[in-house]
């Protein structure tokens, strides 16, 4: 029998990168919230590789400091690496990683946790799910304990029915040999959602005593810092190197004569595995052509001896894993700590969601993470801060804060979740933003903090830096264009003679050319902060772009604003073509916007939709 | 926002075709191409003007025009529409016109659209149009499958399969650092661009050919008055028609005629015409000629092959930059001139001998044409002959330009960018979404992931 425990505003089920941003952004915007975990060793743990960030996800994480978030503030913290990446490439995929001490990382999230007015913290499995008039109204937990609420954020990652296979051998278990979620699946179901089985990954661990790291390429941190949170000071540390490796042809030879063990081709595993993620059986059977695959050694934490093989994620037997890693130089003698799995769990098709999260059919019913049938730790954190932002703001009777493809990678990967579902673990690329020159990590701060400021979130503090930074920029192009550099100070800067002067502004668009030359050239310049110079170097070289892309959002905007009412009866509008008619009564998209990126809408059949809608206004005027 | 055109009326019915000019320069666009009999009263706003469409000089078609100003226009946006002669060729030409000045071509639907985003929209017109955008997407639909099964979706989507490689691999490269890919040089990624960028080059300057089969050339005449031209161009119409009697006092400046070269439509304006009427100002008839002859899609060059050169006909043959056809005519007389001299001059120009009082030469004039017009096309490489393609295919180009100054910056993130631009650009030929298109190429293509 069920007993009262206590109400809440909010119950956010499960605690990992998800559950940990969408708890502290509704207790921070006010809301009495109560974060249930199924284990309390398991807060905010990395199961799978020791770092956050990297391309496109490390732009996901500045999105979610700039809003006011947790993760960019607890990876700072915790690091023992950082690299920015791709610097050679253009700015807009320049990515931030780190290296998290994974032990650290956690005990730093939860002491945000249990330091959080607001939030309660609890260990508890949720059972069941209660509504009453198509809305939330309480949790159950396995142990009997009713939780009235009037929200609720599902963010269970993995854990619902998770299956962990190695070889034959297959465990009703969740990742890192913890329990699993056996109830909620069947409340879910209960609900309405068709639950799928998505599959994922993660390598072996290894004792770091039984490799010889000198065989390997070490591949060290950067001199220069950059934090994630635009909070963070300058930071200095010590740092530690990864490794980089490959496999060899033997490698190779083994797993192709083992093949009929591995669960994947033999037919064990039925979940959905993601492209980008394959294990390294997956590897060498698609590209047999290729004679090694890189591999990298990157450490647990300082205070362990286990390392973390990225690139040889695995689901074959014992005795194969064995013998695969060991067939890579300097892992001869290697000793497994954590053998090699796959990981099969159940999670909603997304796109059953509102555009804010929110369940279609369900008010009040939030879902954010894995469970929505993405992967990554930093997809998890966006969601989660996402969903917990937007329910605290329903429950406060509040606008919706909708991020737009073109406001923020959040928004590419909430309006792809949601919009066009995925069929695959999903995960998230600079290519998948069309805007990505405007989307860009060094400006997250100036494109989300006012909004997340705005809703109560972002502190005043992390608001006036923005400011701060935003009018800095600013005033120095200005600056920039209307100082002429002397013939001789743009000699000094070029290294090459000039004839006459440039304005300053002309002068940094060329390659190569950075402010701080201007400002030792020409003393009228001032001195600014990097990120100041960085903004003015990035908004006068990529000008062209940047307006490009500029009027592509206007573009994008001016159906993105017209809302599709709810009530739209699809089946009703001659004109739409069959398919076209079919995928919107499916996917019923928020705004006309979100309608043209289905797939099998033709212009011919929006221009159909907007002669309805028109009809609908007008009827609706009259 | 852009100004967008399109034809509004289906193409080849009645007797009138709507091009129809949205945006904030439309009103730039009409006073560009719309020249008003009434010179003095202006247009005004909503009120319908007679005149013609000019692309310079010339007179494309004898119009009604009509400009109206935002926001009570069917798009809430400025509107203008010219009401031209029906039928293909017309209307074409009047929308190419206003392309050209400075409008895009608007993709189906446009109008209503922003109509509708402009929170404005007649229902009777939504309804018909909403018909009307029925019967196109049936008939886009047809022909897309014809296309589907022809050269023009095949090429085009050979060279998207390209640009799609190349953007697949910037992109895996940007998106997985650590991998173990192939480094893509920007040197690589731009020789491979620059294949595509020749390739469609070729296509587009074809295109020139495929228009002309479909629209007709413009083939401008020139030469001095006693070189036999008027007998030749007579010869050419094969039927005894003085155009010197051209009606006096018409307002026409240039005397034009339309005949078909093997299959060709062509236009034929006789430059010299001109000059006779205006002896007293030579100077200018003659700079006017020129103007003619810059914009001619080929000058035939009559040439007296029974006396030297003058002056005047060497400078000419020095200046011309369109093809040049050179007609050595009075061949049956006594020859004072040679082929190469005028190749001297004129390196790749078509000659011909011809002898407009015997009738020697005429088909090999006809045939030296064509092939002018053509360039040495043939007909069956000129597959881009839709004005829609050939702008799809031009913007593509422009953006391959800005892709090959990215890479050699080694901005690849924006390179990527502008290989997708040039992509969608085509697959506003093909039909087709570039994003989930480039995803899949990337994990089709590479070994990636952790």
């Amino acid at each position: 029998m069920p007993f009262f425990a206590e109400s809440y505003e909010i119950v956010v089920v499960g605690a990992g990168h998800a559950g940990c941003e969408a708890a502290l952004a509704c207790a921070r915007m006010g809301c009495r919230t109560l974060l249930l975990t199924l284990n309390m060793d398991g807060v905010a743990l990395m199961p799978c590789n020791p770092s956050i960030g990297g391309t496109a996800k490390g732009h996901l994480v500045r999105e979610v400091d700039a809003l006011g978030g947790e993760m960019g503030r607890a990876i700072d913290d915790t690091f023992i690496q950082s690299r920015m990446l791709n610097t050679g490439k253009g700015p807009a995929v320049h990515s931030l990683r780190a290296q998290a001490d994974k032990k650290q990382y956690q005990r730093r999230m939860l002491h945000a946790l249990q330091h959080q007015q607001g939030l309660t913290l609890k260990q508890g499995e949720v059972a069941d799910i209660h509504t009453e008039n198509g809305r939330v109204t309480g949790v159950t937990t396995t142990t009997g304990a009713l939780y009235p609420c009037r929200a609720v954020i599902v963010a269970t990652g993995v854990y619902l029915k998770s299956r962990v296979i190695i070889g034959e051998t297959h465990a009703d278990a969740g990742p890192s040999g913890l329990g699993n979620a056996k109830s909620l699946s069947q409340a879910l179901t209960g609900l309405g959602f068709a639950l799928r089985r998505f599959k994922t990954g993660t390598p072996a661990r290894v004792d770091s005593r039984t490799v010889d790291f000198s065989k390997f390429i070490p591949q060290p941190g950067d001199e220069r810092i950059v934090p994630f949170s635009f909070l963070s000071p300058r930071l200095e540390r010590e740092q530690v190197p990864c490794y980089l490796g490959y496999t060899t042809q033997e490698t190779h030879r083994i797993i192709r004569e083992n093949l009929h063990r591995a669960p994947l081709f033999s037919g064990d595993i039925n979940g959905v595995g993601p492209r980008y993620c394959p294990s390294i059986e997956d590897k060498v059977v698609r590209f047999a052509d290729r004679e090694r695959h890189p591999l990298f050694l990157e450490p647990e934490g300082l205070d362990t001896l286990e390392w973390y093989v990225q690139g040889m994620s695995s689901s074959m037997p014992e005795d194969v894993q064995y013998r695969i890693y060991r067939s890579i130089p300097g892992m001869e003698r290697v000793q497994l700590t954590r053998l090699a799995y796959a990981i099969e769990y159940d999670c909603i098709d997304p796109t059953r969601l509102r555009p804010t999260l929110e369940a279609k059919e369900v008010g009040g019913l939030y879902f954010a993470g894995q469970i929505n049938g993405s992967s990554g730790y930093e997809e998890a954190a966006a969601q989660g801060l996402y969903a917990g932002i937007n329910a605290a703001l329903a429950l406060a009777g509040r606008e919706p804060m909708i991020l737009s493809r073109a406001d923020a990678y959040i928004g590419v990967l909430v309006d792809d979740l949601t919009g066009k579902g995925t069929n695959e673990p999903y995960r998230m690329m600079t290519s998948r933003a069309e805007y990505r020159l405007l989307l860009r990590q060094d400006n997250a701060d100036l494109r989300l903090t006012e909004t997340g400021y705005r809703i109560g979130l972002a502190s005043s503090e992390r608001y006036e830096r923005m400011c701060d930074k935003r009018q800095g920029a600013q005033d120095l192009i200005q600056r920039l264009r209307s100082t002429s550099l002397r013939a001789a100070q743009v000699e000094s800067v070029l290294g090459e003679e000039s004839a006459a002067g440039i304005l300053a502004a002309d002068l940094l668009k060329r390659a190569n050319v950075r402010y701080t030359d201007l400002a030792a050239a020409c003393p009228e310049l001032p001195q600014v902060r990097q990120e100041i110079a960085e903004q003015a170097e990035i908004t006068l070289r990529y000008e062209g772009y940047l307006l490009r892309q500029e009027r592509q959002v206007e573009e994008f905007k001016r159906t993105e604003n017209v809302r599709i009412p709810n009530n739209i009866d699809y089946n009703n509008i001659t004109g739409l073509r069959i398919e076209a008619r079919q995928k919107l009564d499916r996917l019923r998209p928020e705004t006309l916007g979100a309608a043209q990126r289905i797939s099998g809408v033709s212009p011919g059949d929006l221009a159909v939709l907007m002669i309805k809608l028109e009809q609908m206004r007008r009827e609706g005027k009259k | 926002m852009e100004t967008i055109a399109s034809i509004a009326t289906a193409v080849g019915m009645g007797g009138i075709a709507i091009v129809r000019i949205s945006g904030p320069e439309a009103r730039n666009i009409l006073t560009r191409v719309f020249a008003p009999k009434n010179t003095k009263r202006g247009m005004r706003s909503h009120q319908l003007t007679y005149g013609w469409v000019v692309e310079g000089e010339e007179r494309v078609d004898e119009c009604m025009a009509v400009f109206m100003r935002a926001p009570h226009t069917y798009t809430t946006e400025d509107v203008a529409e010219i009401q031209c002669h029906g039928g293909r060729v017309a209307a074409d030409r009047v929308l190419e016109a206003v392309l050209h000045n400075g409008a895009r071509l608007a993709e189906p639907g446009e109008f209503t659209k922003r109509a509708f985003l402009g929170g404005r929209i007649d229902l009777a017109q939504a309804e018909s149009v909403m018909d009307l955008i029925g019967a196109k997407t049936a008939r886009a639909a047809k022909r897309s499958m014809q296309q589907m099964d022809g050269d023009l979706s095949r090429r085009i989507h050979q060279l998207q399969d390209q640009l799609l490689d190349t953007v697949a691999y910037l992109e895996a490269y940007l998106d997985y650092p650590d991998e173990d890919i192939e480094e893509m040089t920007a040197e690589q990624a731009a020789l491979r661009v620059r294949a595509v960028q020749q390739e469609l080059g070729r296509a587009a300057g074809n295109a020139r050919a495929g228009r002309m089969l479909s629209a007709g050339a413009r083939i401008v005449l020139a030469g001095s008055p006693n070189t036999g031209k008027s007998s030749l161009l007579n010869g050419l119409l094969r039927e005894q028609r003085a155009i010197v009697t051209a009606a006096p006092g018409t307002t026409r400046d240039l005397l034009r005629e339309e005949l078909d070269l093997n299959g060709l439509p062509v236009v034929l304006v006789d430059t010299a015409g001109l000059r006779k009427a205006q002896d007293e100002v030579e100077s200018i008839g003659i700079g006017r000629a020129r103007e003619e002859i810059d914009r001619a899609d080929v000058t035939l060059m009559v040439l007296d092959a029974a006396r030297e050169m003058d002056e005047e006909e060497r400078a000419l043959l020095k200046k011309v930059e369109t093809p040049l056809v050179v007609a050595m005519n009075k061949s049956d007389l006594e020859r004072r001139l040679e082929k190469e001299q005028v190749l001297a001059l004129a390196p790749g120009a078509w000659t011909v001998e011809t002898s407009a009082k015997t009738g020697q030469g005429l088909d090999a004039l006809r045939r030296a044409l064509f092939q002018a017009a053509l360039q040495g096309a043939s007909p069956e490489e000129a597959y881009l002959t839709r004005e829609r393609h050939v702008q799809a295919a031009l913007r593509a180009l422009e953006a391959l330009q800005r892709a090959q100054e990215a890479l050699a910056s080694a901005t690849l993130d924006c390179a990527a960018l502008d290989l997708r631009a040039a992509w969608e650009a085509l697959g506003a030929i093909t039909g087709a979404n570039a994003t989930e298109d480039v995803v899949d190429r990337i994990f089709e293509k590479f070994c990636l992931g952790k």
